[in-house]
């Protein structure tokens, strides 16, 4: 199962990056992606079994979706703060509570934190992240979250727990 | 039509990566730096990659430049995050305003000894 995930994310990837319809490119493909899920393929998904269940896809569509109208805005955000004189920043480093448990979702999490606006991932615990905040707002853990993560957070955890 | 769509997009991307530039000279120390540079040109880049598949269409250079996008989504964060916490580690203080040096809230974690990890 866990085999068979990689091979069809390696095979994708593979035929989008060539895109061709030669014989000799399919067996190309097959060929490297078998050696890498040889030597590989038990490191990948963690739980197989969710790759199965579409309300996940759901989730992850709507989080694409947050993510990319947050990106847009995190653009304009700091394109102001820029090009305003004597830019207004007030940096600060805050410290924001983390629920999520697996460790793709954590990543994606972090990420999508560092393009948000106004916001970056600095460093990961067990249980917290610790954000660099350009204009701090409020030093308390709890509502930093709700302002930094907004619904990314629940919504990861829909899609990866 | 395609022209003209292919050239806004590619101006916006222009205009952004010009933004992260500036950001990487205006703002006071690394971590803004890093806000600046990482937020404008992965727009920017991105705008230009989509510029790039829209004039090209679905053909090989086009595709490439679809997974060009999805790796630099991925990627430019991390490289952001790493720079960062290369900076915490060897121990450069977040910038403070004059002035107001009291919103300074969550003490950044405990230094890490680099010799020890």
């Amino acid at each position: 199962m866990n085999h068979l995930i990689v091979f069809i994310l390696l095979f994708g990837i593979w035929k989008i990056i060539t895109w061709s319809n030669d014989p000799g490119n399919y067996i190309t493909g097959i060929l490297v992606s078998l050696f890498i899920i040889i030597v590989y393929g038990r490191e990948f998904p963690y739980h197989p079994e969710h790759t199965l269940q579409p309300r996940r896809y759901l989730a992850f569509i709507k989080f694409l979706f947050v993510f990319l109208y947050q990106m847009i805005k995190a653009n304009f955000v700091m394109a102001y703060r820029i090009l305003s004189p004597g830019p207004p920043i007030k940096p600060g480093v805050v410290k924001i509570p983390l629920y999520l448990k697996s460790p793709l979702g954590r990543i994606i999490l972090a990420n999508s934190i560092t393009l948000a606006p106004g916001t970056f991932t600095m460093d990961i615990t067990e249980d917290s992240l610790y954000v660099h905040w350009i204009y701090v707002v409020t030093t308390d853990p709890v509502k930093a979250e709700e302002m930094i993560c907004g619904k990314v957070q629940k919504i990861l955890k829909e899609v990866f727990e | 039509m395609i022209d003209i769509i292919f050239y806004i997009f590619m101006s916006i991307g222009l205009c952004f990566v010009f933004l992260g530039c500036l950001g990487l000279l205006r703002m006071p120390d690394v971590y803004c730096r890093l806000q600046a540079s990482t937020k404008c040109v992965t727009l920017g880049t991105g705008s230009v990659l989509l510029a790039t598949l829209i004039k090209t269409g679905f053909s090989a250079i086009g595709m490439k430049a679809l997974v060009c996008l999805v790796f630099l989504f991925l990627n430019s964060p991390t490289a952001a995050h790493a720079l960062a916490k290369a900076a915490d580690i060897s121990g450069i203080k977040v910038w403070e305003k004059p002035g107001d040096e009291k919103i300074y809230p969550a003490k950044p974690r405990p230094t890490v000894d680099i010799d020890k990890e």
